[in-house]
């Protein structure tokens, strides 16, 4: 069941994440935080079937998209800076 | 007779195994009566005599054997006893054969003094085993052997030179006897430029293109923007001599009718004497005309879709590709060398560069779709040319992908998210970003990294982000075919067009505040009545004038002022590096002002009540709630996405011109240091060689025939036009969008409405002098740099495009009927044609021949 609530949950926390990550923009931060509370609803719902075993998974989803989020943004930034994608063209 | 030096006009200079093609050609030329100049020949002997080795490169110049000196000076004394400045020109036994023309791969020297002719002679040799040149043949007999005809189309490797009189042009230029191109069949093409054709040949001007038939009359003409021309006179030995042309000859007109009627007649008398279509240099000294070269023409091709390896130099990559149209439709003009090697380090590899324009891999493309499509399909797709019938899914490549979406998601999916919602205070973050790169120190592929791909911070301000907010913006086209699919099943009544009606943007954009602005600057100078006329008079050397003079406090200068602190990064082509950007060069934008001033534009177009009348219109045909919410919801999604992509557009062309700034200060320091000799050069270099050039690891010697071969070879390209397929031929993709016989043509509807009027055929927004309501614009692409012009006109047809294209947004938000799409618009509509454009339906009827 952890599982599952894991693998439900990896989209949702994809979504809250973006509107969390917009506290960094220039937006309405109201609106910002009036978005996250609606993006918290999936979480919500978790954790009203499953209780207490709702942590687990929950944290767990939010931390797998934020490392790979973190660690895309780096990564993929690295290979455009080294050029490995166009070595040799015209 | 002397072997080794012959007179031009002896019928032994018309041997080409002694004085090579160029020589022999020229001599058969005056032995026919044209006008050539005089000059004699240092023939393949004397070569062969100095070089008996000419395998291998050599090691150092030869000592010039005294009896060849000697005859040199009796030369020079018997033809040029007047002192004259002298050319001395190669002429490679191989050289302006049908089968190879080596234009531009060997030395030419103008503004030779008789003294130096000697060393002229030896300098012209040794460029035989040029790096270019060198290149070329090994090129050719690549090319000749696959395919199995000649494996040596370079002939023997010998040379002989021309000491010719230096020809004090002041007009100059090419005819093609032909259309290289293959599209005009009996019609010839002159291009024309001011001074000497030396800045022609190498590609430094962009020059007037006339199109005539074979029989004189002139079908066409393209004004050329020249800048800068080669002086007829030395003014610095140093210098190159390129010198500015004044600000009144760049956009005027280099030949009459009857001067270009002139050149046509003496070219066709060279292609009857040497038996086929000729490419012939030519050049006015007065009102005399002389020939200075002819040769055979000899690359011809369809634009449309070529074979790899169909390039005549031998080159092409692998494989199938087609060319982005999303890019492409910004310019049709290929982007310069430094241009391509700065942006293909940040653009995603789901394509290259070839030949200065972008193509996406078919291949690639092809294995990452879940598709059963053929190629043709989804060349036709990827064109933007059509949907598909039906999707035809791989089930063994869905569940892949599908596995890639998710990934993806799962990475990139909390900015895809992020960026759903970007506020115009969130775009003014990139403005202070490029200001704070501006005068930063990094190197400049780093600035554009910077500024298109981001930090990689993932804290990082999303305004800062260009490229998710251009992907983000580009999402209004997904919903655009959501509510499309949402009101044909359920609401099959409704008139699709009256959808597409609802992708213009919220009348707040960029694009409608620089239209504004313009404007505003033709109703000041309405009000004053020195500038007004010296605006409408059309005389830019006068309206500079009067600029110059005016007080700082002015009315119009304050303005022109604001509005080049806002719009001044913008310009037409602003993709290319190279393009000065209008706060360098503003007469581009003041033409447009005289264009307002002469034909004020009707006030702009209240598309907020059209927008509010098809949206309930949308609501009322919809019968349950949950679709009219969800329309709504769409509605909204696709107003703020469509004037998101205009509003990014804006701001991210500010990368461009921090780009350009910076290249042009690294410019100004080789410049400075002599290691380069000429503005604009650098454009025509990739980053690794301008570093090397500042570390003293290059010199001007090691580059300036790399520049010339580059300028060249663009030069070609943008003649020739890039074709939309490599690789890949779709059955049907030569009738796409193509000509309906002469009566119609056809595209694809970017805006609907009806419209008859003139045509008008645009170039270059900067010389769209005369725009008029009533008028229809004809032009080949349209970028923001053409904004100004559409509420000028009645309806817009551009060659290149999409429904996707700025052209058919801004004619969305102007309420004018556009179409996109039609193949060669521009050369087969006559200016002034009285013309219907049926936008809806994608097509244009020509009302009168």
């Amino acid at each position: 069941m952890s599982l599952l609530a894991y693998l439900l949950l990896l989209p949702a926390s994809v979504w809250l994440l973006g509107a969390v990550f917009s506290l960094f923009d220039r937006g309405d931060r109201a609106t910002v935080l009036g978005r996250i509370a609606v993006r918290g609803l999936p979480f919500v719902a978790v954790a009203l079937v499953l209780g207490d075993r709702a942590a687990v998974p929950a944290l767990a989803a939010a931390a797998t998209v934020a490392t790979a989020h973190v660690a895309w943004s780096w990564l993929s930034q690295a290979i455009v800076r080294r050029g490995r994608l166009h070595p040799n063209e015209d | 007779m002397n072997p080794w030096v012959v007179n031009l006009r002896d019928a032994a200079a018309g041997d080409a195994a002694l004085t090579g093609g160029k020589a022999a050609r020229l001599s058969r030329l005056a032995r026919a009566g044209m006008t050539v100049p005089d000059a004699f020949v240092v023939t393949s002997a004397a070569f062969t005599a100095h070089f008996p080795a000419v395998s291998e490169v050599p090691a150092q110049a030869p000592e010039l054997q005294p009896m060849l000196r000697q005859a040199i000076g009796a030369a020079l004394l018997a033809q040029f006893p007047d002192n004259p400045y002298l050319v001395v020109r190669s002429s490679a036994l191989a050289e302006d054969s049908a089968g190879a023309s080596f234009a531009g791969q060997h030395e030419s020297y103008y503004y030779v003094a008789p003294d130096d002719v000697p060393d002229k002679v030896v300098d012209c040799w040794l460029s035989l085993w040029s790096a270019p040149a060198r290149h070329y043949r090994a090129a050719r007999a690549r090319d000749g052997a696959g395919r199995g005809v000649d494996p040596d189309p370079c002939g023997e490797l010998a040379m002989a030179v021309i000491v010719q009189r230096m020809v004090q042009a002041e007009r100059s230029g090419v005819c093609f006897t032909c259309d290289p191109t293959g599209r005009y069949p009996d019609h010839a093409w002159i291009e024309a430029a001011w001074g000497l054709g030396a800045a022609l040949v190498d590609g430094r001007v962009s020059p007037d293109r006339l199109l005539l038939e074979r029989g004189g009359t002139l079908v066409r003409r393209e004004i050329g923007r020249k800048r800068q021309k080669v002086a007829a006179t030395l003014s610095d030995p140093g210098d190159l001599r390129l010198e500015p042309v004044p600000l009144l000859q760049q956009t005027a007109s280099v030949l009459s009718e009857r001067d270009a009627a002139d050149v046509l007649d003496k070219s066709l008398e060279a292609e009857a004497l040497f038996g086929g279509p000729q490419d012939v240099e030519w050049a006015y000294q007065g009102q005399v005309l002389y020939l200075l070269q002819s040769r055979p023409i000899t690359t011809k091709g369809p634009p449309r879709s070529r074979t790899p390896g169909a390039d005549p130099a031998g080159r092409g990559p692998a494989g199938r590709w087609v060319l982005f149209k999303p890019l492409a439709e910004n310019f049709t003009e290929p982007l310069t060398p430094m241009s391509v090697d700065l942006f293909r380090r940040v653009l995603p590899p789901i394509g290259r560069f070839i030949d200065g324009h972008y193509y996406l891999n078919l291949d690639l493309a092809a294995r990452l779709l879940p598709l059963r499509w053929r190629a043709d399909e989804l060349v036709k797709v990827l064109l933007l040319r059509e949907e598909p019938a039906a999707l035809q899914l791989s089930p063994w490549r869905l569940p892949l992908a599908l596995l890639g979406l998710a990934g993806l998601y799962l990475l990139d999916g909390v900015s895809w998210h992020r960026s759903a919602r970007v506020t115009r205070a969130d775009l003014q973050d990139y403005a202070t970003l490029c200001r704070k790169l501006l005068a930063g120190r990094d190197e400049v592929p780093a600035v554009l990294h910077r500024l298109v791909v981001g930090s990689g911070h993932p804290f990082e301000p999303i305004g800062r982000r260009a490229y998710y907010l251009n992907v983000s913006a580009g999402r209004y086209f997904l919903l655009l075919g959501a509510l499309g699919r949402l009101t044909a099943r359920y609401a099959p009544g409704l008139d699709p067009q009256l959808v597409q009606s609802l992708c213009s943007g919220d009348g707040n954009t960029s694009s409608r505040h620089l239209v504004e602005g313009i404007r505003a600057l033709a109703a000041i100078a309405r009000g004053d009545a020195m500038l007004g006329e010296a605006l409408a008079a059309g005389d830019p050397t006068a309206l500079a004038a009067v600029l110059d003079e005016l007080p700082p406090d002015h009315r119009f200068a304050r303005a022109l002022d604001a509005f080049l602190q806002r719009f001044g990064h913008r310009c037409s082509k602003e993709m290319e590096l190279s393009t000065p950007r209008w706060r360098e060069d503003p007469l581009p934008l003041l033409l447009m002002v005289r264009s307002y001033l002469r034909s004020p534009p009707g006030p702009p177009p209240d598309t907020h009540a059209d927008y509010l009348l098809a949206r309930n219109r949308i609501r009322e045909a919809l019968p349950r709630r949950w679709q009219q919410r969800l329309a709504d919801y769409l509605i909204e999604r696709i107003r703020y996405y469509v004037s998101l992509r205009e509003d990014t557009r804006h701001y991210h062309t500010m990368a461009m011109d921090v780009v350009r700034t910076r290249l042009l200060g690294v410019e100004q320091k080789l410049l400075a240091t002599r290691r380069l000799r000429v503005p604009g050069d650098l454009f025509y270099l990739t980053w690794d060689e301008v570093r090397d050039l500042e570390q003293a690891r290059l010199g001007w010697h090691d580059v300036s025939a790399r520049i010339r071969t580059r300028r060249q070879a663009h030069r070609r390209i943008a003649r020739e036009g890039a074709p939309e397929t490599i690789g890949v031929t779709p059955a049907d993709a030569e009738n796409v969008g193509a000509t309906n016989g002469v009566d119609n043509l056809t595209g694809q509807c970017a805006s609907p409405g009806t419209a008859e009027g003139r045509a008008r055929i645009v170039l270059d927004p900067a010389l769209a002098h005369d725009l008029e309501p009533g008028d229809i614009l004809v032009a080949p692409y349209t970028d923001p740099g053409w904004t100004p012009l559409f509420p000028l006109v009645d309806a817009v047809i551009v060659e290149l495009g999409s429904f996707l294209s700025h052209a058919g947004t801004v004619a969305r938000e102007y309420g004018i009927p556009c179409v996109v799409d039609v193949a060669d618009c521009t050369r087969t509509l006559k200016e002034g044609q009285r013309i219907r454009v049926f936008a809806s339906a994608g097509r244009i009827e020509v009302c009168e021949p």
